[in-house]
C-alpha cells in the first residue's frame, strides 16, 4: 500500500517536472503567436516563422553552418589560448607572492572593466582577419579562468600541505598530490565560464568589429528583412552556447562531482 | 559590554593589533604596481610609437580635452540614465522572479530550466532582435542591459532564498508566524547576504550591457563615443574614454560593496 503510494507520488512528480516546463513553452509559443499573426510586421516574424526559418538554415538551405564554422574558428583558437594563459596564471598567482602582488590590482580592474571598447584598439593593432577575433574572445574570457583557477589553488585546505611537506613532500609533489587536484572544481568551473564568455567574445566581435561569420549572417537577413531568418539565427547562437555549457557541466560531474566554489558569473 | 564585545570582534577580524599594518603594505605594493603599469605603458608608448598604444600622457591629454569640450559628462549622464533605467527594472524583476523560484518548488520546476538557459546566451546577439522591438529607443539598449544583468539576480536571489536555514522558518511558525511575517523577518533579511553577491556581480554586468550595447547602436552614451574615435583610429581618444568607463565600473562595484557592508552589518 504505502510503496504503491510512494510511486504514484513519484510518478505525479515527474510528471510536474516535465509538464511545467513544458506548458510555460506552449504558453510563450502560443502567445508569441497569437501577437504577430495579425500584425504583418516585416520586422517581427511570428513564432511559427521562426521554426520554419530555423528548420530552413539547419537542414534545408543549410545556410547556418558555413557561418558558424567561421565563428567557431575564433573561438576554438582564442579559448584555447585563454585557457591556457588563465590556468597558468593563476597557478602562478596562488603560489608566488611576488606575482600575486603585482598582478592583482590589474585582475581587479579587468574583471570590473568591459572590454568592448578596446576592440578599436584591437583592430589597430591587428586589422580585421581573424586575429583580431581569436584576441577578443581571449581578452573576454581569460580573466574569470584565472581568478577561478587562483581560487581554486588558495581554498586548498594549509594543513594538508603543512602535513605532506613534514613527510617529505617536495614542491613538485604538493602540486601534483595536493594543489592540483584541491583546486580541479573551481578551475572547471572557471573554465565553464570562460566557455561562456568566450562565446559572448565571439559574438561581439562578430556585431562591433567585423561581420564574419554569425554576425554577418545577422546583418543580411536584418537587412533583407528576412525576419524569420534572423530570429531563427539568434536562436541558433543561443542554442549553442546552452549546448556547449551543458556539455562542460557533465564533463564537471565526471571529472570533479565534489563540491566547488566559484568566482564570477 | 557591547562595545567590549564590539572591540573584540574587530581585532580578531583584524588577526590582531599585529597585522594593522598588513593591508597598508599591501596597498602600497599595489600601489607600487600601478604605478610601474603606468610608467611602462609611457615608456613604451615612446619608444615602440605603435598606432594602439599612444603613450599615458597622450591619453591624460586627450582626456582632458573630452572633459573640457563636454563631450564626456554629456555622454555619461546619457550612459549613466540607462543603466539607471535598466539595472532598476533587473532589480525588482529578479528578486521579485527569484523569491518565487526560490520559495515555491512549482515556480523553480516552470521557468528554473529558462532562466539557466538564458544566463548561459551571449547577451549582444539578442540586440538585433531588441533593435527589432524598439528601433534607436532608449529602450533598446536598456533591453540589452537587462538581458546582462536579470538573470544573474534571478538564480541568486533564488539561492538565497532556498538555502536559509529551514529550522527558522520552522521555529518562526511554531510561534504563530504568518506567511507574511516569515517572508519579511526571515527569508528577506537572511537571503539579502546572498543576494547581495548577485547584485554586486549585477553592476557589473549593467555596465558591461550599457557599453556593448551603446557600441552596438553606435550613436550614443560613452559607447557611442568610443566606436565614433575608433573609426577614426584615435587610440588616444579610445583609451582616454576607456579609462572613464573603467572609473565608473570601478566606482559602482565600490559603492555596491559599501551599501552591501551597511545592510548586511548584522551578519558579523
Amino acid at each position: 500500500m504505502a510503496v504503491a503510494a510512494a510511486r504514484r507520488r513519484r510518478q505525479e512528480e515527474r510528471l510536474w517536472a516535465w509538464g511545467l516546463p513544458l506548458g510555460v513553452f506552449a504558453v510563450g509559443a502560443g502567445l508569441w503567436e497569437l501577437a504577430t499573426i495579425n500584425s504583418e510586421s516585416l520586422i517581427i516574424p511570428t513564432f511559427s516563422q521562426t521554426m520554419v526559418g530555423l528548420y530552413q538554415l539547419l537542414f534545408q538551405t543549410g545556410q547556418l553552418w558555413g557561418p558558424l564554422l567561421l565563428s567557431n574558428q575564433a573561438l576554438v583558437l582564442g579559448y584555447v589560448l585563454a585557457v591556457t594563459v588563465g590556468v597558468g596564471l593563476g597557478l602562478g598567482m596562488a603560489r608566488a607572492r611576488w606575482l600575486e602582488s603585482i598582478a592583482d590590482p590589474y585582475v581587479h580592474m579587468m574583471l570590473a572593466m568591459p572590454t568592448a571598447p578596446l576592440i578599436p584598439l584591437v583592430m589597430m593593432a591587428l586589422g580585421l582577419g581573424i586575429e583580431s577575433r581569436v584576441l577578443i574572445v581571449f581578452l573576454f574570457a581569460f580573466i574569470y579562468i584565472t581568478v577561478n583557477t587562483r581560487a581554486g589553488v588558495r581554498n586548498v585546505d594549509p594543513g594538508l600541505i603543512e602535513m605532506a611537506r613534514s613527510f617529505g613532500a617536495s614542491e613538485a609533489d604538493v602540486w601534483r598530490r595536493i594543489l592540483i587536484p584541491g583546486a580541479v572544481p573551481a578551475i572547471l568551473a572557471g573554465l565553464r565560464i570562460g566557455l561562456g564568455r568566450a562565446v559572448n567574445g565571439m559574438v561581439v566581435a562578430e556585431l562591433l568589429l567585423v561581420a564574419t561569420g554569425i554576425g554577418n549572417l545577422l546583418l543580411e537577413f536584418r537587412a533583407a528583412f528576412h525576419s524569420g531568418l534572423l530570429f531563427a539565427t539568434v536562436l541558433a547562437v543561443a542554442l549553442e552556447a546552452i549546448v556547449l555549457l551543458a556539455l562542460m557541466r557533465v564533463l564537471e560531474d565526471r571529472l570533479a562531482p565534489w563540491a566547488s566554489s566559484v568566482v564570477g558569473d | 559590554m557591547a562595545s567590549v564585545a564590539a572591540e573584540a570582534a574587530r581585532v580578531r577580524r583584524a588577526g590582531g593589533p599585529r597585522a594593522l599594518w598588513r593591508p597598508l603594505r599591501g596597498s602600497a605594493m599595489q600601489g607600487l604596481a600601478l604605478l610601474g603599469g603606468v610608467v611602462l605603458w609611457e615608456a613604451f608608448g615612446w619608444l615602440l610609437a605603435l598606432p594602439w598604444l599612444p603613450p599615458f600622457s597622450k591619453v591624460v591629454a586627450a582626456l582632458g580635452q573630452l572633459i573640457q569640450s563636454g563631450e564626456i559628462l554629456g555622454n555619461l549622464a546619457v550612459s549613466l540614465r540607462t543603466l539607471v533605467v535598466g539595472f532598476s527594472l533587473s532589480l525588482v524583476v529578479g528578486l521579485v522572479v527569484g523569491a518565487l523560484m526560490g520559495r515555491y518548488r512549482r515556480v523553480e520546476q516552470a521557468i528554473g530550466i529558462y532562466v539557466n538557459a538564458l544566463l548561459f546566451t551571449p547577451s549582444l546577439v539578442f540586440a538585433p532582435i531588441f533593435f527589432a522591438f524598439f528601433h534607436l529607443s532608449d529602450w533598446t539598449r536598456i533591453a540589452v542591459i537587462v538581458k546582462y544583468v536579470v538573470f544573474i539576480l534571478i538564480i541568486n536571489t533564488a539561492t538565497a532564498i532556498r538555502t536559509t536555514d529551514p529550522a527558522l522558518v520552522e521555529m518562526a511558525r511554531s510561534f504563530g508566524a504568518t506567511e507574511r511575517q516569515i517572508f519579511l523577518r526571515i527569508l528577506l533579511p537572511a537571503s539579502l547576504l546572498i543576494a547581495f553577491a548577485g547584485i554586486r556581480l549585477g553592476v557589473g554586468r549593467a555596465v558591461k550591457g550599457m557599453i556593448t550595447g551603446e557600441m552596438f547602436i553606435a550613436f550614443v552614451g560613452l559607447g557611442g563615443v568610443v566606436q565614433k574615435y575608433g573609426s577614426q583610429f584615435d587610440a588616444s581618444r579610445v583609451l582616454a574614454i576607456s579609462l572613464v568607463i573603467l572609473v565608473v565600473a570601478l566606482v559602482l562595484g565600490t559603492a555596491v560593496q559599501a551599501l552591501d557592508r551597511r545592510l548586511t552589518r548584522w551578519a558579523d
